[in-house]
Parts: structure tokens; sequence; C-alpha cells
């Protein structure tokens, strides 16, 4: 099994983003939505990126997905060998959109392309709670 | 129809780890190389694209006002787009044409990269950075997805492929005396497979150098090129942003053709075809961007690129020569520079002057710059003077 290897970044959440670290904090995984055009949208935008309208709601995701694809990351942020490597996922959401995030709870060689996942957080600080994910039905 | 314009003057610094130099000043030896090598004096500049790197400027972009300071001489046109290479070389090319200047610098490069790690690899977005991504992480998962929509055993083939143009593209780069990694001897497929993986499926030797140096190359129109040595034609320019790099995963189904589109427009400009160019200097920021490269350019269709590059030969020798000086694995990548880096490759085949990576006989070539892990590409289509 490989735990998340502490990242060196903490997210710094600027206005455009506050609301999503928001509702991580609270465990709930969230994207854009158009209010006008319902075009879902992350990372996060100050517009709509299909009908450029800016009336735009943050709204809750079941945190369920399939793992579009992954690396297995043998080196950090820092450049140099981690122990155990990191998974890293392109994650499709049910919903209809997609984010970059890691998988954890998985063994290295059970990692495959279209497997189930479920999302589940990681407490990088008192105000950062880290959405990953895990395969489903653990 | 071509641009009408010309590549008059080409000025490198040497290519290495560390140079002990700060960036202005391989900036600067790059451009008094072009200048001396198109024959023209600094007074003869009258616009310039290039970042300021050194101290005393304004901070504001573009550095390009900075450099005006500098080489004491008014520009009537200043460049301000990214990378190098075929963006930076299409906005002089509208410059000249448009008659806003009569012969532009376009430099590009890096310097004091001590013994660290390339900042520029570790983007700190703040839904990409916690997860470890960096930027050859990105050009992993389109790769992974394209093994995973192969197949299995179509897959690995084309896994091993891959390793074969890693180990072909490097091996002329340790014949090749200018590269970083000279004098390596001959690399085997086998060799990139056992090196340590970095972001699977992505070894160490498919993953492209971080390296200093600097390039210069001066374009202006017809009148100046006829008094200049040696001018290369640019006959078209191609580019496409699809999205900000690294804000969010790079994907096979948005970005494994990225540059299609802007390669078939330079294709059409020139009125030539893929199969009309005689060198190739892709963007081989990993080894599995040589192979799509080859697909989204129109060489063959998609899941053929490797085996197609492996079949045909891409050596001096093959039938599609490609990246002989060793490329962005084992040549040279300076970061935004390294788009000019092809294009610098690319101006010396037609000039013959590419040394031990020359294909006999070049007329056309092809340069290359970023590809799908970062969103965006683009190809600039050189030739000699018709």
């Amino acid at each position: 099994m490989n735990d998340l290897v502490l990242p060196t970044f903490i997210p710094e959440p600027s206005s455009l983003t506050q609301p999503f670290w928001d509702m991580a904090a609270r465990g709930v995984l969230s994207r854009q939505r158009c209010k006008q055009c319902d075009y879902q949208m992350f990372p996060p935008q100050f517009a709509c990126r299909m009908c450029l309208d800016t009336s735009l709601a943050w709204v809750p995701s079941k945190g369920l997905g399939r793992l579009y694809s992954f690396s297995l990351l043998h080196v950090g942020v820092d450049g140099r060998a981690l122990p155990q490597p990191t998974i890293l996922v392109d994650i499709d959401l049910e919903e209809g959109w997609n984010m970059l995030t890691n998988l954890l709870n998985c063994p290295l060689d059970e990692v495959r392309c279209d497997m189930a996942v479920t999302v589940t957080w990681k407490r990088l600080s008192a105000s950062i709670n880290l959405p990953v994910f895990e395969p489903a039905g653990r | 129809m071509t641009t009408g314009t010309y590549v008059v003057g080409l000025g490198m610094t040497e290519m290495g780890w560390n140079l002990g130099r700060a960036t202005e000043y391989l900036y600067l030896d790059a451009i008094k190389a072009a200048l001396a090598d198109a024959n023209l004096s600094k007074s003869a500049i009258d616009g310039f694209s290039g970042a300021w790197t050194a101290p005393g400027g304004t901070q504001l972009h573009p550095g390009s006002a900075d450099w005006s300071t500098l080489l004491g001489v008014p520009l009537t046109w200043i460049g301000d787009t990214y990378p190098q290479g075929p963006p930076g070389l299409m906005e002089a090319v509208a410059a000249v044409r448009a008659g806003s200047c009569k012969i532009a610098v376009v430099v590009s490069g890096q310097g004091s990269m001590g013994s660290g790690l390339a900042e520029y690899t570790r983007p700190r977005n703040e839904f990409v950075a916690p997860y470890g991504a960096f930027t050859a992480a990105h050009f992993a998962l389109v790769a992974q997805r394209y093994l995973h929509e192969l197949g299995e055993v179509a897959g690995a083939k084309a896994r091993n492929d891959v390793a074969q143009i890693a180990a072909t593209i490097r091996t002329q780069g340790s014949n090749n005396p200018e590269a970083v990694l000279r004098g390596r001897g001959d690399i085997t497929a086998e060799d990139v497979l056992r090196s340590r993986m970095i972001a699977s499926p992505c070894h160490l030797l498919d993953v492209c150098l971080a390296n200093e140096g600097a390039v210069a190359i001066i374009v202006a129109g017809a009148q100046v090129a006829e008094k200049c040595a040696s001018p290369v034609e640019i006959l078209s320019v191609g580019c496409v942003w699809q999205r900000q790099q690294y804000t969010m995963a790079a994907r096979l189904k948005d970005n494994w053709m990225v540059g299609a589109d802007a390669a078939a427009h330079a294709f059409r400009m020139a009125e030539l075809g893929p199969e009309d160019i005689d060198v190739r200097a892709f963007y081989d920021a990993t080894s599995f961007e040589v192979a799509r490269q080859f697909e989204a350019l129109g060489y063959c269709d998609f899941g053929q690129g490797p085996a197609f590059a492996v079949e045909q030969g891409i050596g001096p020798n093959g039938a599609y020569p490609t990246n002989t000086d060793g490329g962005l694995l084992s040549y040279s990548h300076t970061g935004f520079g390294g788009p000019h880096t092809r294009a610098a490759y690319a101006i010396r085949q037609l000039r013959g002057s590419a040394g031990s990576g020359q294909v006999a006989g070049a007329k056309t070539a092809l340069a290359c710059g970023a590809g799908s892990g970062a969103q965006y590409h683009s190809s600039i289509i050189f030739g000699q003077p018709r």
C-alpha cells in the first residue's frame, strides 16, 4: 500500500478558489457549473468557458468516477527519488467533468485505466483538506 | 505562397549542464554571433524579441523593450509571445511583412540554472502541484492512456518501439560533439527500458534534458537576404495554443492531436506535404512525442507512430530523418528556448552545416515546439531560397 508522501506544496486559496476549499474542508468535492448553460468547469474560472457568462455556482459532486489515465511518479516535486511512487491520476467524474488528483490505498500493480474510484480526503493543514481518490468498493 | 522572409543570421552558444554564466550573457553571445553570421552591425537591428533577465530592467513586460536600452538602437517592433522557436519567429515574420521592422532578432535560452532542479518543470498551480505533478508527468498521463487504448499486445510493441526511437535519437546525440550528452556511446532500446522510471510509462532515457545555452535567429526580408551569405527561407508557420499548460491534466482525447491543424496550415501555405520534408526537428520532450508527431502531423494513422518511426528509420540515412543531432533528449533542451534550438537545427540542415547529423542534400526542414503534455504545439517550415 502506498501512502501519499506529504507534498511540499500546500494550496493558498484565492478569491476564485476559496469556495472549493471551503466545501473540501467539510468533505464535499465540488466543481463550478454555469447557471446559464450548465457547463461544468474544473479547475475554476471567473467566467464560463462555454458561454462566457459570469454567473457560476459551486455544486457538490458524488465523488464517483473512473480512472482515465495515471502515471506512477518516482520522483517528487523536489526532483529526488521518492521512497514510494506517488500515483498521479486523471479521473473522469460521473457527472461529466474531470480532475487531476492522486490515487491512494491501491497496490501499484493494480492501478488500471478505467477502474472505478471514489473520493477520499487527506488533510494537509488546518484549512486545507485535499481531495484524493481510492479504488471504489473498498 | 510563402512568408517572403528569411533567416539571415544564426548564432548559438555552447550547450551544457552548467555553463557558469547568467542567461543575459548567453543571450548576448548568441546575438553577437548571429550578427557576425549575418554580416550586420547592431545598428541594423530595428526589431527584437527576447526576455530580459539582467538586473536593472523595468520588471515590466515585455522584456524586449529593455534590450533597446542595452543595444542602444531604437526598435520599431518588439515581440512578446511564448515560447520562441515557431511562435516567436512567427511574430517576427509578421512584423517584417507588415513593415513594422526590417531586421528582427529573436533570442531564447537559459543560463544560471546551477545544479538545481529546473523550476519551470514544477508549475505551482494549486490544483496540480499538491498532487506531485511536474511537466513530464503530464506527457506521461497522455502516453499511458495511449498504450492502454492500443491494448495489451499492441501497447507492449509500441512501448518497445518508442524505446527504439529514444535509442536512435540518443545515439545520434552521443555522436554529436556539440550535444550535452556527447560521447555516451551507442544507446539501445534495452538501455532505455532499463533506465530508472521517472513517471510511468516514461523512463529516464525517454525524457528530455533541461540544460543551459542560447540561440539567436535574425529574420529579415528579401532585400537583406540577397546580401547574406547563406539565407534560409521561412516558408510557413502554424501554431496553436489549446489551453494554458500544466494547469489541468493533459488528456489523450483532447491533446494527442494537438498541432495537427496548425501543421496542416503550415504545409498548405508552403505548398508541401509531410512527405516533402527532408529533415524533421520534432519536439522530443519525451520519446513518445516523436511517435505522436508522426501521427498528428499526417505521416501515419493513430497507433502507428512508434512502428512507423522504427520501420521507416529516423536516422540520417533513414526514410524520415528526425532529430539527427540528438534532439531535446541528448543534444539540448533550454526550457522555453527548446523550440528555438529545434529551429536552429533545421536551419543548419539547410545550410549543410549540421555536422555529424547532416542529412545529405536537405532542401526542406520542419521544426516543432511543445506537445501533448503542454497542450500547445507549433510548426515552422524552412526551405532553401527559391
